[in-house]
């Protein structure tokens, strides 16, 4: 796979740009350097302004880099004949509210120099393919976020792309809306394509990318499959259980690093295996042991630590 | 060109649901309708003053229509990020704009005929209206085919004030390229006479100063004689848009020729294609 010219490629990819013409040029992308190779999941990450809408205007030839190179399959994005390649969703996409989603999907492609038969079979191809077979004669006033959001989609891949860029897909949807879109993106991967999709929500990241980078400040800070990101050691181990009376309660939470007492349950971290199971053959012997498992870094946990941020210590309760 | 094509469809769906067209064509009926009161306290030269006033109004509305929904067209895509979509496809950035600017004077050119239409039922009232009214004016003739030849112009210099619109809109706010848009009409229909003026009737500076007996200050004289070649300078950038106005001929005649109708339209197109060009290249740099 990595003898071959990559899906994308930038080098030493920057942007800069002035807000006012009195103002100093403020730098957007910092030598950005990314692979993302053919027939990946590939997951975009970084907080807001962090650079990730940027680079992503800049691979669809909606922005000029200021320095540096990109190319989509080896082609410079400044030619235009790369677009050919790339299906792109924007954020939040905004269409024309007078077309209905079947005239709208007709117009993109139109656009893509598909002939009128052949637009007639992919419209109903891919409404189908985003669930939007119902509503395909509704005007696009009417649409929802989520349906605009899987318009989005399908008017990207109209003209059947090998690459499909995604701008925060899943931004601003319902649990009902994010599970459809992920779904779209694996039946896009699992038809050949290869997804590149920007986002800050990490268990998306999580749940569906190969690999990842994770940009701050317009500065790549890293890149990877997750097992490469994450620090697998175990950070600690969580044990729960009900039923111990005060005494034993206060002697094993002595030993944990936070406890929680959570509807009558009482749920305690412990960074060694010698204090984890103690309080776990405690709760086995005098009362119920209903929690043993060990902790890994999260990807929001690598965020934070690579991004230098406070991580907000959520699972911490009363002591 | 078939992309331009389907973008141009698009703009002429998005251009005729804009509400501010309908009130545009609704204040040209109105005011045409009021070239017939104008008309009537003409004493006698009514039918003169109805296809004048008419033509006049066709001119002005047209130009409302170009400035109002032309100046905001590409903000609008922008600002609503609908381009978004369209420029990540496997589009040139010169066919959206030929696309933007096809479909508006697709949008124009129809209302712009309802107008005319409007206007021959108004003129043709009051022709009949003259031949059978009890002091019966057997002269009152209207040239329909010129009449409607001056209406055709009309949207030739609408073509060219739709194109400027492109151009400012192409590089400023939509609120700066109206205004540059409508003031470049104005100046348009007078930069003919003002430059004519200039050239033929300011005579050399010697002559200027013997004839006035050396009343002129210094700097009267400079500024007089600067506004010359300003004129002249304006005159080649802005669009002439007398051009296109045959009103006077067809209505008092003399009747114009063929060749000055084809000459203006030439002009027109040669114009407006100058300006799209123009506003392609600025749009081409421009980043969203």
């Amino acid at each position: 796979m990595t003898d071959e010219i990559p899906a994308i490629r930038t080098g030493a990819l920057a942007h800069s740009y002035q807000r006012n013409f009195w103002e100093r040029k403020r730098l957007a992308l910092d030598g950005l350097n990314l692979i993302v190779e053919r027939g990946e999941i590939y997951g975009f990450l970084g907080a807001n302004g962090a650079g990730k809408t940027t680079t992503i205007k800049i691979l669809v030839g909606l922005q000029t880099q200021t320095a540096g190179t990109a190319e989509i399959f080896g082609i410079p994005v400044a030619d235009g004949e790369c677009r050919r390649r790339i299906g792109f969703m924007p954020e939040n996409p905004y269409f024309y509210e007078y077309l209905t989603a079947r005239e709208s999907l007709d117009f993109y492609g139109a656009l893509c120099d598909l002939p009128a038969a052949e637009r007639r079979r992919r419209n109903d191809e891919l409404l189908g393919f985003v669930g939007l077979s119902q509503a395909a004669d509704t005007r696009l006033k009417e649409f929802s976020k989520g349906m605009r959001q899987r318009l989005g989609i399908a008017q990207a891949i109209v003209h059947r792309p090998p690459l499909v860029i995604l701008d925060e897909p899943m931004s601003g949807l319902d649990p009902v809306g994010r599970r459809q879109v992920r779904q779209a993106i694996l039946d896009l991967h699992a038809g050949g394509a290869t997804i590149f999709f920007s986002s800050h929500i990490l268990s998306d990241i999580e749940m569906i990318c190969h690999r990842a980078a994770l940009i701050d400040k317009g500065k790549l800070l890293a890149s990877g499959t997750l097992e490469e990101l994450l620090d697998t050691r175990e950070l600690e181990i969580e044990v729960g259980g009900t039923g111990l009376d005060a005494e034993r309660s206060a002697s094993v939470a002595a030993r944990a690093k936070r406890s929680l007492r959570r509807n009558g349950e009482t749920l305690l971290s412990f960074d060694n295996w010698d204090a984890a199971y103690f309080a776990a053959d405690m709760f086995r012997e005098h009362g119920r042991l209903t929690l043993l498992r060990t902790v890994k870094e999260s990807l929001e946990d690598y965020f934070m630590r690579s991004t230098g941020r406070i991580v907000a210590e959520t699972r911490t309760g009363g002591e | 060109m078939g992309k331009a094509l389907h973008i141009a469809r698009n703009t002429f769906r998005e251009s005729i649901r804009d509400k501010i067209l309908y009130v545009i064509v609704f204040f040209a009926m109105v005011m045409m309708l009021a070239s017939l009161a104008i008309g009537w306290i003409s004493m006698g030269d009514q039918l003169q003053v109805v296809q004048d006033f008419s033509l006049a109004v066709l001119s002005f509305f047209g130009a409302l229509m170009a400035v109002f929904i032309g100046a905001g067209l590409i903000y609008k895509e922008i600002d609503k990020r609908t381009i978004y979509t369209i420029i990540s496809k496997p589009v040139q950035r010169w066919q959206f704009l030929l696309g933007k600017y096809l479909g508006l004077m697709l949008v124009l050119g129809l209302a712009m005929l309802g107008m005319l239409a409007a206007a021959f039922v108004f003129v043709a009232y009051v022709a009949w209206t003259a031949k059978n009214s009890p002091v019966a004016d057997w002269t009152a003739r209207v040239e329909w085919g010129w009449y409607a030849a001056a209406g055709l112009l009309l949207f030739f210099e609408t073509m060219v004030v739709v194109s400027l619109a492109m151009l400012f809109g192409s590089v400023t706010s939509p609120i700066l390229s109206a205004i540059f848009t409508f003031t470049t009409y104005l100046v348009g229909q007078v930069s003919a006479t003002v430059t004519y003026t200039f050239t033929t009737f300011v005579p050399a500076k010697e002559t200027v100063a013997h004839m006035t007996g050396e009343i002129l200050t210094d700097l009267t004289s400079r500024t007089y004689f600067l506004l010359k070649p300003v004129s002249i300078l304006i005159y080649y950038i802005l669009p002439d848009l007398q051009h296109f106005q045959l009103r006077n001929q067809v209505v008092l005649g003399p009747i114009p020729t063929l060749g000055q109708l084809f000459s203006a339209m030439a002009y027109g197109l040669g114009y407006s294609a100058a300006a799209l060009i123009l506003a392609m290249l600025f749009f081409d740099r421009k980043r969203f």
